[in-house]
Order: structure tokens, then sequence, then C-alpha cells
């Protein structure tokens, strides 16, 4: 029976594993179950620039339901391009470059490392998590007061956690120009920045809850 | 020392415990830490920019005729004469651009009307007939036109915020309440259209004012490519500006386009010229005769939307120029 000895004690290797592994993070959004971290936009500020006159009294309706479907169009790819790990594991965006027009779709594939969490994350995170994003809308009103384009302005963190033990914290700020494509509002041109922090983490609880 | 088997056996197992624990922790990062912000000073990394504007990338140049109407307020602007009248070409291939002035009193054939002083086309037949005049004058294609009076143009001055411009010159005139010394100021839209309308300090007249009002564009130009740089939505402000003060026929995507395509222009790379011509009389009017230089700089300008140097006539101002 001393066979049972060896058994055991690999069992409990493997359950340091389980344990370890992301702190039992398995279920956490984010982890490496897959699960896509809860994401949308907070819609800010809606503003309107019209060609019949030059200060309208109130937002008109086209502009919110217009900047309403470009938070969707942005809250779908932020989430493709930062938070969805069936993407940035594989390092495989398809679901983001619908989003972008045919125009601006190979360059923003081009330009994939700044617009997504790029090819090296699954070698490089074990699960991002912690997203935050604010949208302002500004439209442009042709002169029946119909949305002629839209510009997203936006502010988007998240949070990953890195194989090494650090955060790189993601940020990303610029602004989208849509206009209503094939079903849902697409991107044709965009101008924006990264600048991702790496951040040591705080120690704190072990897995026991004990505090450092 | 020799281990026994049972040792032996038990001590693999520690060994793979503790590994399985070690690789569960490395592959993690996050066993032992917070997944919280963390307190401690951060380094930034991977700073980059993407960024893609869609520019008109066609080798033809555009050309767009620009024309300012002397309608006061409450007059109609198709029916007035044109005192401003412009070809705009822009090359979007190279990123250059060409703003050529006609004389206001060039005294050319208007279509159906004999010849007569260009800037009555606009009287006699509106837009159409303006760009019809200026098409068969130079054998240039007008792609579009815009056109914009007294009150418009205030209005798309003050609707940008003002205007910067390096006012190269004094210019002080009762006619057109130009008052100005050199140097870079902010204009308000009244102020823009009178350094815009004065003629009267200026060495040739109306060569001169057409030379300044060249000198306008390429500030405008400036000043958006300055706020588009800082923030690209700004464009929506310069075209609902334009749009609100404009009757053009240019379509509102090809407008975007447009702005967008001379966010890649450099204004140095903007040629600013005024036709010369003689002045001449026909019949109790002061006219003004285009040289065989303007036919010239109409060839040139047909090819590629560039003025090449060697067709370049001396600046209007010259004599007050740097002076």
């Amino acid at each position: 029976m001393v066979w049972i000895v060896p058994v055991v004690l690999v069992a409990l290797g493997v359950l340091g594993f389980v344990l370890f592994r992301g702190g039992g993070a398995s279920l956490i959004p984010g982890g490496p179950d897959n699960t896509i971290p809860d994401f949308a936009f907070k819609q800010g500020k809606t503003s309107a620039v019209a060609v019949k006159e030059e200060k309208k009294k109130s937002v008109p309706a086209s502009a919110e339901t217009a900047a309403a479907d470009v938070k969707t169009a942005m809250t779908t790819l932020y989430t493709e391009a930062f938070l969805d790990p069936a993407n940035w594991r594989d390092g495989s965006y398809d679901e983001v470059w619908p989003v972008f027009f045919d125009n601006a779709m190979g360059p923003a594939q081009q330009d994939a490392s700044t617009l997504t969490v790029g090819t090296g994350g699954g070698n490089t995170f074990t699960r991002i998590a912690q997203p935050k994003g604010r949208l302002n809308v500004k439209v442009l009103l042709n002169d029946k007061d119909e949305v002629a384009t839209a510009v997203a302005i936006v502010k988007f963190s998240a949070v990953g956690t890195r194989k090494d033990g650090k955060l790189t914290v993601f940020h990303s700020t610029g602004q989208y120009f849509l206009r209503p494509g094939d079903g849902a509002w697409q991107v044709y041109s965009f101008d924006v920045k990264r600048a991702d922090q790496v951040k040591e983490p705080k120690p704190t609880a072990g897995p026991s809850g004990s505090s450092s | 020392m020799r281990l026994t088997r049972r040792a032996w056996i038990s001590l693999l197992g520690l060994i793979a415990f503790t590994a399985g624990s070690i690789a569960g922790a490395v592959t993690s990062g996050g066993g032992t830490i917070a997944q919280a912000q963390s307190a401690s000073p951060s380094i930034e990394i991977g700073k980059a920019h993407a960024n893609y504007v869609p520019t008109l990338d066609g080798k033809s140049p555009i050309f767009i005729l620009l024309l300012g109407s002397d309608a006061r307020p409450g007059e109609p602007v198709n029916g007035e004469r044109t005192d401003s009248i412009h070809i705009l070409a822009i090359n979007p291939a190279k990123h250059r651009a060409s703003i050529v002035g006609f004389p206001r009193d060039s005294y050319v054939p208007i279509p159906g009307h004999g010849t007569n002083k260009i800037n009555t086309a606009m009287f006699y037949g509106g837009p159409s007939l303006a760009v019809q005049t200026v098409e068969d004058l130079t054998g240039i294609k007008l792609d579009y036109y815009a056109l914009t009076s007294f009150v418009g143009f205030q209005g798309m001055i003050n609707g940008i915020g003002g205007l910067t411009v390096d006012v190269p010159f004094s210019m002080h005139d009762t006619y057109s309440r130009a008052d100005f010394e050199p140097g870079v100021q902010t204009l308000d839209g009244g102020q823009a259209l009178a350094f815009a309308r004065d003629r009267h300090s200026l060495p040739e007249g109306d060569f001169g004012r057409s030379e300044n009002q060249g000198r306008l564009m390429i500030a405008s130009l400036m000043q958006f490519r300055k706020q588009f740089g800082k923030d690209p939505s700004r464009v929506l402000t310069w075209l609902g500006a334009g749009l609100r003060n404009l009757t053009t026929n240019v379509p509102l995507d090809q407008l975007l386009s447009l702005a967008f395509t001379a966010s890649t222009i450099n204004p140095k790379h903007v040629t600013n010229v005024v036709l010369p011509g003689t002045i001449g009389m026909a019949g109790s009017s002061s006219i003004v005769n285009l040289t065989s230089q303007a036919t010239a700089i109409f060839d040139d300008l047909k090819n590629d939307g560039i003025v090449s140097k060697k067709n370049i006539p001396p600046s209007p101002n010259a004599s007050i120029l740097g002076g």
C-alpha cells in the first residue's frame, strides 16, 4: 500500500497548482475560463454641430440615437480588442475588424498592436479585467437634422495580470469617426493613443487569507 | 546516506507538490498578490499612436472655385457680383495646393453675355455661369464651387472662434475698416472681413487684396491643422461653420474627405498667386487685361494643380512686404 503515498502527494501537487494559479481565479471574468468581463462604455456628453443653425436649444433625438449606436459599436470594439480572452490569448482579433469600414480595416489591422492587446497577450497575461470606459459623442447634423457623421471620444482602461506577477494597466484614449454602415455604425477614421503602465502589485493576503 | 524506498517516494511527492504550487503561482502571477491598483510607482510602457485619416488619394487634382459675393446683409448672394474669385487646386497625392486669385476686373468672355468683367458672371447667371466662365477661360474643369457673402464670411470666422493671421504690413483703410499693424493676431469675423476687403492700403489695389484673401485661406489651413492635430473632432466645428455660411455643391461626405485631405497639406506647400494683368479701359470702365503669363499659369495648373516656380508671378504686395 506504500504506492498510495506518492499518488496522494501528486494529487496534492495538482491541487496546489489549481489553487495557486490565478489565486483561484479561474472563475474570475477575463480569467482562464474564457469568461469575458462585463463592460460597456459609460455614456458621457452628446453634442451636436448643425449645418442649419449655429446653436441648437437641445440635442435632437437623432443625435441621441446615434450616440447610443456609437456606444454599442465602441463597446464591441473594446470588448473584442481588450477583454475577450479567446482573442487576446491567441492574438487573433477577427471580431474587431468588422467594426471598421473596408477603407479603415487595413490600416486598423496594421495598427493592431495599438488598437488591441496585441499578439503576445497569451504569453504575457493570465487575465485582463477591471475594464473602465467613458465616451463622449459629437455628431454633425446635415440640413435635415440627420446625423451625417459622429465622433466617439473615448477613454478606456483595463488591468492585465501578467505571468511575471506584475500588472499592466492598459490605457487607450482617442477618437473614432463613425457613420452608419451595414446594420451598425462603423469606423472610417481613427486617432488613438496607448500609454500602458506596468505596476508592481500591492502585496496583500495570500490564498489563506492571511495578511502579509 | 541511503534513503529508504518510502523516503524516496515521499520526497518525490513533496517535489511534485512544491513544483505544482510554484508553477501555479508563477503562471498566474496572482496567487499571492492583489489584483487591484498598486500604490507603488508605475512605469509607462507601450506608448503608441494609431492614426488613419481617409484622405483623397487620387492623382488627379481637385479644383474648387471659391467665390465671395459682395452681397450686403439682406441681399441675395446669387444675384450680386463676386469681388473675390479664386481657384483652389488641391493635389492630394503630393499634399500640395495652389490658390489662384482672379482680379475682379479681369475682362473676359462671359458665355451668352459678350466680354465683360469676370465679376459680372455671377450677376448674370449665378454660380453656374461663374463656373462656366472660369472653365472656358482657363480650360480647367472645376469640380466644385463654394460661394459666400460678407455676412457668411464673418459667420465662418466667428464659427471657428476667430482666425489667427500674421498680418504682413500696416493696413489702415476707412472704407473696409481695416486697422492693423503687422504681426500675428487673432481676428474676429468683422476684422477678417476688413482684412479681406481692404484694397486702399495696398499698392496694387485689388491685386494685393486678392493675394491677402489667399493669405487668409493659408492662415485658415494653418489653424485647422493645428486644431485637428490636437482634437480631430474639431473638424465638425469647421464643417458646421462652413456649411452654415456657404452655398456649395460639394457633398457633405466629400467635404469631410477634403477636410481630412487638408489636414495633410503643409501650408508651406501652398502657393498663393494672383493672375497678372495690365490695367486698361473698356468704354468708361477700368478693366484688367490678363497677360500671357496668366495663360501659362492655367496650363500649368491644369496638369497637377500646382503652379510651377517659373510661373509664379511677383507678389502684388512686394513693395510693402517686409518693409
